[in-house]
């Protein structure tokens, strides 16, 4: 065999560059991106805010329908405890969100959780690799591939990504840089949020165009979901806390448009979740005018709204009891 | 199993190593049991119909071999059928009966199948070996295993190039060693493809596709903003293929047939049939223009000829009345090209305009790229209703903006940039540019071999260049499939 040794030894070289170049480029892009990026930074900070709040005190856990959702002084204030507002992204599925904010539950605590009706029990891969880019503590959270074609795959798209993103950065600096919440433009970048973890940064903006129907319409299986969340509710009771469900705020077109699907959740949350449920879905129904860029996330006044109808259905438990 | 996947990148590496590590003789079993493994990745079931035609095609050839006068032309034509058979049941079958229900002749029930993957291509192979045979060009081969491996040999099984048997039936007996000048060149020629499908064709796809997937919406400058991209998106998708697959075949020591030459340099459409996917316009060529008399027939039975070839190519691609009017289209193009020579003759005289040879052939080979692109529209327009292409062919031209419109920024991105933004759009022009460049600067010498010829530290870095610019710039979304797979 002519040059086999050659070429192996060339190809073994090259390939090596080729790795070790991917895996400098994205250690520097996660460092040059770190101070700004979203994602990431809510997870370090929202974790980091959790850890130095004494408890006892109100967590609350979800999707970013929490994050807009919530006016977490008010709710201090009517329940006289601290709150941190530990809502993330939906997009990264209720194994992540549930079992990562188990971290941060206490003796004492009072937990509300809520969960999007799309939300899906894994994450997709482009969003959890991007995630524990910056929080590598979720990478157990990422689901296992079922084949190695896929195990690679996932893996080597994501760090080209970043390696090609790393290159633009180079030509148009990412509009999250000089991001800050006076602003009225930017809504999503680290420092978007509150001392207690609402997001803030579009209170001075102008609302985005919504598209309402970007929602399924045939029922959906919430099994996976509520397993989640029956684990999660088990696990915050041994550790001495309580729990309730609030569904998320959603936007009246949506609710019409996808009402088959929203009742099919409620319905196996009804039957199945072992918590308390503050009300029905139709009470967090609310006017499209109240949106900002999402069916699911509201303005600073349907903020309020939403949490005071929070409160009063809280306290409606507690008078039962 | 596609050859821009990570599947694939996973498959080549191993069946080239056991290729080289397994003696000679145990060769052509791995390669083709391969082969199936490769072509049953897509539908496994669909083998079976490749099977059928394998079967029939080897026996036919050996019985055209060993008989004479009419039964020897009895058995070709058999095979024929049996082929052709294949194409009709599964490719056209359905698209006449629906022809037909559509006029009203006759009710007939549609077949609920899908269409095998580059089953016009394995066909025609297998039909171009029965015809050979039967010219005696070539001997008909009694080792059914590497007879079946001239069908279903993987790097050109499902996009060509379409091989013929004298070019390729004999290496699958020759000895290949490990040569590292042919294997490594293999691998820059696949990088290349692979380049020009995922960086160039994919990223061209995001602006046609805006625009293809919502005809109605659109009419004059983002039509012909989406059909130039068109134009270099199939170009770099095809050729992007064919380049793999002689390149992977080129790594084991198999030299398969050049498909493309650079058509866009093309100075009439005469010039860029023969640069265009080479292997299929030489079977159409050879198969079916000479037998029906060439152009050694009264000028009337050429035109129809040349008219009958051209929309026989179009239906080759598909059971669409797009394909058949884009290449009755190119028919028209090629009748037009004789019956006008005299008049451009004239004009060219009259102007000067050959006295200037650059610009003479700028505006030659831009005129041939004109009357290329608008035929693409209808090609690009088989995923749609006729009446939509239509509505595309009737709005290329109207709508255009005035001047102070166009000027504006908002125009320029919703209509030109086709609201992906400046950045997407001169990306897309530079490597297009880039690409135009390399081939202009390969017209004398390869480029593997200029960049082989460079100082260790050059090359390296050239390689490494190539490397990221893939990794930037590739489309790692999905990986799309090549076009061409549908035929």
């Amino acid at each position: 065999m002519t040059g086999t040794k050659k070429f192996i030894y060339k190809v073994f070289l090259l390939g090596a560059i080729i790795i070790g170049s991917v895996w400098v480029f994205n250690k520097i892009y996660i460092a040059q991106t770190y101070p700004y990026e979203y994602l990431g930074g809510m997870l370090n900070d929202k974790h980091a805010l959790a850890q130095k709040t004494p408890s006892p005190k109100v967590l609350w856990v979800g999707g970013s329908s929490g994050s807009f959702g919530i006016n977490s002084d008010s709710l201090q204030k009517n329940l006289d405890l601290p709150v941190v507002n530990m809502s993330f992204i939906a997009p990264l599925g209720t194994y992540f969100l549930l079992n990562d904010a188990l971290k941060e539950v206490k003796k004492g605590d009072k937990v509300f959780v809520s969960t999007e009706y799309d939300i899906e029990k894994y994450s997709t891969p482009q969003v959890i690799y991007s995630a524990v880019d910056y929080y590598p503590e979720g990478s157990i959270y990422i689901e296992k591939d079922t084949t190695i074609v896929d195990f690679i795959g996932h893996r080597v798209k994501h760090k080209l990504a970043n390696v090609s993103k790393l290159f633009w950065n180079v030509f148009s600096k990412n509009d999250a840089v000089n991001a800050n919440i006076e602003d009225n433009t930017s809504v999503y970048f680290r420092s978007a949020f509150s001392p207690k973890g609402d997001i803030i940064s579009h209170v001075n903006n102008t609302p985005k165009k919504v598209d309402f129907f970007l929602f399924p319409r045939a029922p959906i299986n919430y099994s996976k979901q509520i397993d989640d969340l029956n684990y999660f509710v088990g696990e915050v009771r041994k550790r001495g806390a309580e729990v309730y469900y609030v569904f998320p705020p959603l936007a009246e077109s949506t609710y019409n448009y996808g009402k088959v699907a929203v009742e099919s959740v409620e319905k196996q949350l009804n039957e199945k979740l072992n918590c308390n449920i503050l009300g029905t879905a139709k009470d967090f129904v609310r006017k499209d005018s109240s949106f900002f860029d999402s069916f699911y996330h509201l303005k600073p006044a349907g903020r309020d709204h939403n949490t005071e109808q929070i409160l009063e259905l809280y306290k409606q438990t507690q008078t039962k009891r | 199993m596609i050859f821009n996947s990570i599947e694939f990148a996973i498959f080549f590496p191993i069946v080239t190593l056991v290729y080289f590590l397994l003696q000679h003789k145990h060769r052509w079993w791995w390669l083709l049991a391969t082969s199936c493994y490769f072509y049953m990745f897509f539908k496994p079931e669909y083998i079976l119909i490749l099977g059928f035609t394998i079967v029939i095609d080897y026996f036919a050839g050996i019985l055209i071999e060993q008989s004479e006068g009419r039964r020897r032309k009895w058995y070709l034509v058999m095979s024929l059928i049996a082929n052709i058979g294949v194409l009709a049941v599964f490719k056209y079958y359905n698209f006449f009966t629906l022809a037909i229900g559509e006029a009203g002749l006759a009710r007939l029930p549609m077949l609920k199948i899908l269409l095998p993957i580059g089953l016009s291509f394995h066909t025609f192979q297998a039909m171009s070996y029965t015809i050979e045979v039967y010219r005696g060009n070539q001997k008909a081969e009694r080792h059914f295993g590497i007879y079946s491996l001239y069908v279903m040999f993987y790097p050109q099984l499902v996009a060509g190039p379409i091989e013929r048997p004298q070019n390729i039936l004999h290496q699958f007996y020759t000895k290949h060693t490990f040569d590292y000048d042919r294997v490594t060149s293999g691998l820059k020629l696949m990088a290349w493809g692979l380049f020009k499908k995922v960086v160039i064709a994919d990223r061209l796809a995001l602006f046609v596709d805006k625009v293809y997937d919502h005809p109605l919406d659109y009419q004059g400058i983002p039509i012909i903003v989406a059909t130039i991209f068109f134009c270099f998106q199939i170009y770099c998708d095809f050729s992007g293929y064919s380049d793999i697959a002689i390149g992977s075949a080129k790594v084991m020591g198999f030299e398969l047939m050049k498909n493309f030459d650079r058509p866009y340099f093309s100075k009439s459409i005469s010039e860029f049939w023969r640069r265009w996917h080479i292997s299929l316009s030489g079977w159409f060529r050879d198969y079916l223009y000479i037998p029906l008399g060439g152009n050694r027939v009264s000028t009337y039975r050429r035109y129809f000829n040349l008219f009958f070839v051209f929309t026989m190519s179009g239906l080759w691609h598909g059971a669409n009345w797009n394909f058949i009017i884009w290449g009755a289209l190119h028919g028209f193009y090629l009748i037009a090209a004789i019956v006008l020579a005299k008049p451009r003759n004239f004009i060219n005289k009259i102007t000067g305009i050959t006295k200037v040879p650059f610009l003479f052939k700028i505006i030659q080979v831009s005129i041939t790229f004109a009357l290329v692109a608008f035929a693409w529209i209808f090609f690009r327009g088989t995923y749609l209703e006729l009446s939509w292409t239509w509505h595309l062919v009737t709005h290329l031209f109207t709508g255009l903006p005035s001047l102070s419109e166009f000027m504006h920024l908002d125009y320029i991105s919703q209509y030109v940039f086709l609201d992906k933004g400046a950045k997407e759009f001169f990306l897309a022009i530079a490597l297009i540019i880039f690409m135009e460049v390399i081939h202009y600067m390969q017209r004398g010498k390869s480029m593997r071999e200029w960049i082989s010829n460079k100082p260790t530290i050059i090359r390296w870095g050239i390689y490494y260049l190539f490397i990221m610019m893939f990794f930037i710039l590739g489309v790692f979304d999905s990986p799309a499939q090549f076009i061409y797979f549908q035929f």
